[in-house]
Formats: structure tokens, C-alpha cells, sequence
């Protein structure tokens, strides 16, 4: 592979000086891992703080008034759910039960977990991810049946199947295991029979938290979600999508979470751009003899500008690479944390475009001090 | 002086370094023809102007008042990026401090004034290497600046100079930090390139000691020819 010239003048420059190259690399790589991190941590609490509603296979929620995130919910009357079987458009709709309780452990430790309840035929917030295959019908059938995710098994030292426990006072066994399913609130879900679910929340006969409905073919979603709230106006009813949005608003900006992990990234972007700019520029001080020449000998503006943006982008692109494989490592091991920061492939090539586009912004000082070189001072 | 040997006219240049009362006059009206083939040697005190005429010729520099003539051209006043390319196109610049890159090897030094004309890659590197070798660098191709002598990194500076094939070489002092002996075979050098391309060379200078290569020589003193002999 032929390099080009400016491609030679910039790598050697950039490269002379180890210890600024080095400084430079580490300075964008820190900025990569802090984007990375903050944005994919960021990604990681959008989706566990929507998770029940992603994961639904329900195109709309009902929802007692002023319910804004899944894990908050208010109790309403089962009642709603044959009000909503009324309704044209509606093709199903199931009763389902999310609140908090308390599950024992062996040893005698109280932890707080998140009972999710559904009828054992129910065809909507089923257990997804489960363990070996099993049946999910099959596992709701059976008695003050739990099913658990493996991440919290030890939390709640309930590592074997089979293993007894006492939640709310409720003798029940486990009888299944999921994966991934993570909680954002630290009270693991843990899902059981409507029934069970009932006596777990200590609730009565007829409570329910959600009513999960399913539309008819050739009906639209908004509509359906329309004519519901036209027919039960004293219930919030909401589209599954939208439910997964306020959810995770709700975490996000209530809470404060999701502002301090955009501020990271974005400082993490500051940094990288600042530590980009310096070096450059002093490179570009460094060099000014050089440039000079090169415009002397009648070289083109553009030809001076391709030297600095190509030190911009082998800075960037050396800088993300090394950022990346840290990135890629911390996220390996973080795979079974509580928090694990989420990569997808469009994140990795958004955060490299993004490092990129810094890189050529932190240049702009450099392509000034570039353009306004004289070249007369080589003949002094 | 035939006019179609004729490539570079100044006409009645002058040229002031800041303006109103703290102005310079560095030059005071100067008309001077250079021809090709031609070694044309500026000599001067320190401060007589002989820098800024180069300038100027090179179109480096745009004088105050007067003209620059190339081909029969005013180009004192054209837009910086057409000198720019007119630069290219025309002139070799051989600078006092060689100003050679010095992360790049001799070779790819030349390459840089073959780089901006378009030739790139394997001929490029030929052709360098064929210049290289003929100001007698052959055995030096792959070294670094910092590994040449003087006289070695001013021959580079040579050949980059010629690389571009110019009409019109310029040369600010250029045997000032060499010893006696490379002073003068970077004289002879840039002579016998001047007479094999048809070149006109300007070549700036108080080196006594090689004034004899010259065809010409010119006197500049307080920015004006006081003695012009052929
Ligand atoms: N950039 C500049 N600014 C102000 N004065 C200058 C500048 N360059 C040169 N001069 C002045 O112009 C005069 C001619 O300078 P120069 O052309 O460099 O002469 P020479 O090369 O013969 O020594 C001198 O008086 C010098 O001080
Ligand atoms: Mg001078």
C-alpha cells in the first residue's frame, strides 16, 4: 500500500514526539471509555426501567390514574379488565399484578423483591428467557410456583431449583429460572401465578395492577387506545411504547440518574475534544517552519489542511480503537453486574463517528493558525 | 538580452516594511530583467534589500508599488492562491537554513515538490532518487536530515528545488552555512543545473568567495542597483 505524502508528514510528526503521542492516545481513549461507559450505562437503565412494558406482548396498558412507571403502580378493580373486553378492537385482555413484596431467605435475611403476576394461560407478560425450555403455562400452573432470574439467585440464596421460601408469609418454591431479566428498582422480579401474586402482595380477590390488552387485527393501536380511555376515563390507558418511554422518563429525569450519566458522556466528549485541540495545536506550532515551506514551495491551502486533519483523524481513530477494547472489556465484565452498560453495534460506530467528529473540531484552531501562515518567514 | 530569453521582469519596484511614520523603505525602485540560462548573483551589505527582492520575484512577497513581470504578466497583483500556484508551477526556492522536513528521509523529501506537482508512488520515488543522485547523493537516499552533513542536507535542498522542474530558481544565501569547499560545489551545482535546464537563477549572496560562477552579478545598496555587471 503506497502511503501518500501528507500521509508520511503527518503520521511521522504526530508519532516523533512518544510522550505527547502517548498523552494524546490515552486523553481519547479515556474520553471513548467515558462515553462508552456513561451512554451504555445510560442504555442499561432505559431498558431495565422498561422492561415489563417491552417485554409485555401487550399493545396497551390500563392503568389506575396517574401511574407514570411501571414499578409504581396503584391498585384498581379487576373489574376494568371485562369493561375492557367490551371494547371494540380489543382482543384480548388479561389482568396482571407488579408490587412489591417481601421474599425471606433461608438464612432468615428479608430482601425486597418485585412479584409480577399472570394467569398461568395468560399470553402476555409471561416469563420470556427462561432456563432449559421450560414451558412458561406450565411453571405458572404449579402451586405458589416462583420463577427467579438467575443474576439474583444468590441475592435471594435460591440457587437450585426446588428451593423453598417464604415470601410475605406465603410458602412457595422455585420452580423455574429466567435470564438477563434485571430489575432497575434492586428489587428483583419474580414471577408467579395471578393467584399466588394476590396473596404474595397481600391483596384481595379482585386487585389488579395492569390490564394488559392485545388489538385486533385491522384495528389501530391509537385508536383502541382511545376508545378505551373513552369508555374507563378513570383509568390511564396507554400505549405499550409509550408506557416504555414514561418509565423510563420517569427514572431518568425524576430521579436525576439519567442527567448526571448524559453530563458524564458529554464531559467525557469535552475532554477528549480538549485534549485533541492541544495537541494539535502544539503540533501544528511545532511544525509551522514546515508548513511555511510546503506554502512556499506553492502548496495549497488544502494541502496543509489534509496534513492536520489526517493527525486529527490518526489520533482519533488510534485513541478509539484502544478506548474500545476497554470498553469492550469492562463491558464483559460487567455482563452479570446488576448494572450492566448495554453496546449495541449502532453505540460502538455512534461513539466513533462521534470521537472523529471531535477530532476535526478540536483541528479547527490548527487549520486557522495553518491558514494564515506566511510563507515569506522561510526566507528569513 | 534578447526579449524571448526573458522570464522574470521587475519594474520600478519598491517596497515599504509598515507604513506612515515607522515605514522602512526597503526598496526604492528597482528594474531588473532575468534571463534564462542566466546565474544572476545579488550581492549587498546586510540590510540593503536583497531578501526582500527575492521575495517579491518569488511571489512571496507583494511589493508596495511597481511590477512583477512572468511570461510578460503583472502577477504583483493576482489572488494569493493564483501566486500560490504560480509558485508551484515556476519557481525553485533553495532556503538558507535548507528548511528540509526532518522526519522525512531525503528521498521523501524530494518527493514532497513531486507530491504537489501530482507525481506520486513508485515514480515519484524513481525520480527522486535519479535527483538525489545527481547532486551526488545517491548513497544517502534513506537518511534522515539530522544524519547529513551541511553541505549534504543543502544538496537535498537542491534537489527539491529542481524537482518541480522550475523555470526560475531562487536562493536566499544558500552556501551562508556551508564551509569553503561545499559552498562552492553547491555553486558549481546549481550552475551546471542552470545551464543543462535553461534555468535563470537568482542567487543571493556575500560569499566573496563564489562570485566568479556567476554570469551576472548586481549590487543592491539601501534598496537600489548601484552597480549592475555582466
Ligand atoms: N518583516 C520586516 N519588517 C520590517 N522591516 C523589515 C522586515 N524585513 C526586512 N526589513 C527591513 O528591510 C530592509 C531590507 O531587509 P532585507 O531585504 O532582509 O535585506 P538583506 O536581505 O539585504 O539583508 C532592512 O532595513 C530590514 O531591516
Ligand atoms: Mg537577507
Amino acid at each position: 500500500m503506497a502511503k501518500s505524502i501528507p500521509f508520511l508528514i503527518a503520521w511521522r510528526n504526530l508519532t516523533h514526539d512518544r510522550a505527547r503521542f502517548i498523552v494524546t492516545l490515552v486523553g481519547i481513549a479515556f474520553s471513548v471509555i467515558l462515553m462508552g461507559m456513561q451512554i451504555g450505562l445510560l442504555l442499561n437503565f432505559i431498558s431495565t426501567t422498561s422492561t415489563i412494558a417491552t417485554h409485555s406482548h401487550a399493545d396497551i396498558f390500563i392503568t389506575a390514574p396517574g401511574v407514570t412507571s411501571e414499578d409504581v403502580s396503584t391498585p384498581q378493580n379487576e373489574r376494568r379488565r371485562f369493561q375492557a373486553l367490551g371494547v371494540p378492537g380489543v382482543e384480548r385482555a388479561e389482568s396482571m399484578i407488579l408490587d412489591f413484596s417481601q421474599w425471606k431467605r433461608p438464612d432468615g435475611v428479608t430482601e425486597s423483591i418485585s412479584i409480577v403476576g399472570v394467569a398461568p394461560d395468560a399470553t402476555m407478560e409471561l416469563p420470556w428467557n427462561l432456563c432449559d425450555h421450560a414451558d412458561p403455562h406450565t411453571l405458572l400452573g404449579q402451586p405458589d410456583g416462583v420463577i427467579i432470574d438467575r443474576l439474583y439467585a444468590h441475592l435471594l440464596r435460591a440457587e437450585k431449583i426446588g428451593q423453598l421460601v417464604e415470601i410475605n408469609d406465603v410458602r412457595s418454591r422455585v420452580v423455574g429460572m429466567t435470564s438477563g431479566i434485571r430489575t432497575f428498582t434492586q428489587s428483583p422480579f419474580v414471577f408467579t401465578s395471578l393467584s399466588s401474586a394476590r396473596r404474595m402482595v397481600g391483596a384481595g380477590d379482585r386487585h389488579i395492577s395492569y390490564v394488559l390488552v392485545k388489538v385486533a387485527p385491522g384495528y389501530g393501536i391509537e385508536d383502541v387506545r382511545d376508545r378505551l380511555q373513552q369508555h374507563l376515563p378513570d383509568t390511564h390507558v396507554i400505549t405499550s411504547a409509550d408506557f416504555a418511554a414514561s418509565s423510563a422518563k420517569y427514572w431518568l429525569f425524576t430521579t436525576g440518574a439519567g442527567v448526571s450519566l448524559i453530563m458524564s458522556a458529554v464531559l467525557g466528549l469535552l475532554i477528549g475534544g480538549v485534549i485533541v485541540a492541544q495537541t494539535l495545536y502544539a503540533n501544528t506550532i511545532d511544525h509551522l517552519p514546515e508548513y511555511a515551506t510546503l506554502r512556499a514551495m506553492g502548496g495549497p491551502t488544502g494541502y496543509l489542511y489534509r496534513i492536520v486533519l489526517m493527525q486529527a483523524s490518526l489520533a482519533g481513530i488510534i485513541g478509539y480503537v484502544i478506548g474500545m477494547i476497554v470498553v469492550a472489556f469492562l463491558v464483559w465484565s460487567a455482563r452479570n453486574a446488576s448494572a450492566a452498560p448495554e453496546m449495541p453495534s449502532w453505540l460502538v460506530a455512534a461513539i466513533g463517528m462521534t470521537t472523529l467528529g471531535d477530532c476535526w473540531l478540536a483541528a479547527a484552531v490548527s487549520l486557522r493558525v495553518v491558514t494564515r501562515i506566511d510563507p515569506v518567514r522561510v526566507f528569513r | 538580452m534578447t526579449g524571448d530569453k526573458t522570464m522574470l521582469s521587475v519594474r520600478s519596484v519598491a517596497h515599504n516594511y509598515g507604513c506612515g511614520e515607522t515605514a522602512v523603505a526597503a526598496l526604492r525602485g528597482i528594474d531588473l530583467d532575468i534571463m534564462a540560462g542566466e546565474i544572476l548573483l545579488l550581492v549587498g551589505p546586510s540590510g540593503s534589500g536583497k531578501t526582500t527582492l527575492v521575495q517579491i520575484m518569488g511571489c512571496l512577497l507583494r511589493p508596495t508599488q511597481g511590477r512583477v513581470l512572468l511570461n510578460g504578466n503583472d502577477v504583483a497583483s493576482l489572488p494569493e492562491a493564483r501566486r500560490n500556484t504560480l509558485r508551484l508551477e515556476n519557481f525553485g526556492f533553495i532556503f538558507q537554513s535548507n528548511n528540509l522536513f526532518p522526519n522525512l528521509t531525503a528521498t521523501e523529501n524530494v518527493m514532497v515538490a513531486l507530491d504537489l506537482l501530482g507525481i506520486k508512488g513508485a515514480a515519484a520515488r524513481r525520480q527522486a532518487r535519479d535527483l538525489l543522485a545527481s547532486v551526488g547523493l545517491g548513497n544517502r537516499l534513506d537518511a534522515f536530515p539530522a544524519q547529513l552533513s551541511g553541505g549534504q542536507r543543502q544538496r537535498v535542498g537542491i534537489a527539491r528545488a529542481l524537482a518541480s522542474n522550475p523555470k526560475i530558481l531562487l536562493a536566499d544565501e544558500p552556501t551562508a552555512a556551508l564551509d569553503a569547499e561545499n559552498g562552492l560545489r553547491a555553486m558549481e551545482l546549481m550552475k551546471t543545473m542552470a545551464h543543462q535546464g535553461n534555468l535563470g537563477v537568482v542567487i543571493v549572496t556575500h560569499d566573496s568567495r563564489i562570485v566568479d560562477a556567476a554570469d551576472r552579478t548586481i549590487r543592491l545598496e539601501d534598496g537600489r542597483i548601484t552597480d549592475d555587471k555582466l
